[in-house]
C-alpha cells in the first residue's frame, strides 16, 4: 500500500507528460498487473509471472477497429504456431472506444485462446506509447522490450510480403536480436481514457 | 524477468483523456508540392493555392475516420465560398471499396485513393513535414500561404476543425 501511495503521489498533474515508465526498446519494461477480462472475478495477470517464458507478446487491439479485425486469423495462427513453446501472448484492451463487456464478447466469440487484459484507463497504452491498433510488442525473458510494431507489412494478409513479428519471436527464443526491432504500424488511432460503458 | 520494476498502472488515465484525440497548432513548414493523376484527371497542390486546405488521411476501414466524414461534408458546404477546400487521402486497400463508400456517403470534396505508388510518394512528402502518418484519421490544415499549421490525430468533431479553419478564412 505504501508503494502504491508513492506511485500515486508521483502521478503527473493534468497536461504534464509522464515519461519515467515509458517502455523503450532494448531496455527492461516495467511490470504490470491487469485483470483478464475473459474471466470472472479478480483474475489478474502480471508480466512477471511469465518468468519461465522466453518471449511475451503484447497485442494492443480493438474490436472497433477494422484493421484489428483483419489481423484475427493471423493472431490465431501465430498463437497456434507457438503452442507448446515458451511464448505467451496477451491481448490488451486499452481503447476508450471499447467497452469491457464488448471486448469480452469479442474475445469469446473469436476464440483466440489467449488472455485479454483490461487496461482500464489506458495506463499500459501510455507506458508503451500505443498510438494505433493493432500494435505488437515483444518482451524477452529478462523483461527487455525487443520489438515493437506491426505483425507484417500488410494490412490484409494477402498483401503481406514480409513477416515481422514471427521472425522476431523466433530470434528472441534463440537469443538473437530481432531485425528489424521496430516497424511502422498503420491502423486505427487509439483513443485513451475510460472505456465506453 | 528479474530486472523488472514493478509499477501500478492505476489512476494514470484520468489525464490521458486529453490525449485521446489530440490536435496541435504549430508551424510544420511549407506544404509539399505534388501532382497526381486521379481517374484520368491531373490534380495538383497548385490547384489549392491561396485556399485554406484541410487534408484528411483516412480509410473506410477506420471507424473514427468514417465518423468524421459527415462533419467534413458539412464544413465543406458551409465554407466552400470562403476559399475552404478538403482533400482526402485514403489508405484503403482497394480502390473499388473507397470509390463505392464515398459515393454512398455523398462526399462533396475530393478523396484520392492513396495506395498507388505515385500517391505513396506524395504521402511520403507530407510525412517529411508532419511525421509518420500511422494512426488514422490524421488531419492537417494548410493556410492560404501554403504552410501546414495544424495536425490532429484521431477523431475530431466539426467544431474542433472549425475553430482552426475559421480564423484562416
Amino acid at each position: 500500500m505504501l508503494a502504491m501511495m508513492g506511485i500515486l503521489a508521483a502521478l503527473p498533474a493534468a497536461g504534464q507528460e509522464r515519461k519515467d515508465n515509458r517502455a523503450v526498446l532494448d531496455r527492461p519494461v516495467a511490470d504490470f498487473r491487469l485483470r483478464d477480462l475473459t474471466k470472472d472475478g479478480e483474475a489478474n495477470v502480471s508480466l512477471s509471472e511469465f518468468k519461465d517464458k522466453k518471449a511475451v507478446v503484447l497485442i494492443f487491439t480493438s474490436f472497433n477497429c477494422d484493421a484489428c479485425l483483419l489481423h484475427e486469423d493471423r493472431i490465431r495462427r501465430i498463437v497456434k504456431d507457438f503452442a507448446g513453446k515458451p511464448v505467451a501472448f496477451l491481448a490488451v484492451r486499452s481503447s476508450a472506444e471499447d467497452s469491457v463487456a464488448g471486448m469480452r464478447k469479442y474475445a469469446e466469440e473469436k476464440k483466440f485462446g489467449i488472455p485479454f487484459l483490461d487496461d482500464p484507463r489506458s495506463g499500459l497504452a501510455e507506458v508503451f506509447n500505443v498510438v494505433v491498433t493493432p500494435t505488437f510488442f515483444l518482451i524477452d525473458s529478462k523483461g527487455v522490450l525487443r520489438y515493437r510494431g506491426a505483425f507484417d507489412d500488410g494490412l490484409q494478409e494477402a498483401d503481406a510480403k514480409k513477416a515481422y513479428l514471427k521472425p522476431a519471436i523466433e530470434a528472441v527464443i534463440e537469443g538473437r536480436e530481432p531485425s528489424p526491432k521496430e516497424t511502422r504500424t498503420v491502423g486505427c488511432h487509439m483513443p485513451r481514457g475510460e472505456p465506453e460503458k | 524477468m528479474n530486472r523488472i520494476r514493478t509499477i501500478a498502472l492505476v489512476a494514470v488515465g484520468a489525464f490521458l483523456g486529453s490525449l485521446a484525440a489530440s490536435g496541435q497548432e504549430k508551424d510544420y513548414g511549407k506544404a509539399p508540392e505534388w501532382s497526381l493523376d486521379v481517374d484520368g484527371k491531373k490534380v495538383s497542390s497548385s490547384d489549392y493555392d491561396k485556399k485554406v486546405l484541410l487534408v484528411d488521411f483516412w480509410a473506410t476501414w477506420c471507424p473514427p475516420c468514417r465518423k468524421e466524414i459527415p462533419g467534413f461534408i458539412e464544413l465543406q458546404k458551409k465554407y466552400k465560398d470562403k476559399g475552404f477546400v478538403i482533400v482526402g487521402f485514403s489508405f484503403d486497400r482497394e480502390k473499388e471499396t473507397h470509390d463505392k463508400w464515398i459515393k454512398e456517403q455523398g462526399l462533396n470534396y475530393l478523396s484520392i485513393f492513396a495506395q498507388t505508388e505515385e500517391a505513396k510518394k506524395v504521402l511520403a512528402k507530407f510525412e517529411e513535414k508532419i511525421g509518420p502518418v500511422e494512426g488514422l484519421p490524421t488531419t492537417i490544415v494548410i493556410n492560404r500561404e501554403g504552410k501546414i499549421i495544424y495536425k490532429h490525430v484521431g477523431y475530431g468533431s466539426p467544431e474542433d476543425f472549425e475553430k482552426v479553419i475559421k480564423p484562416l478564412l
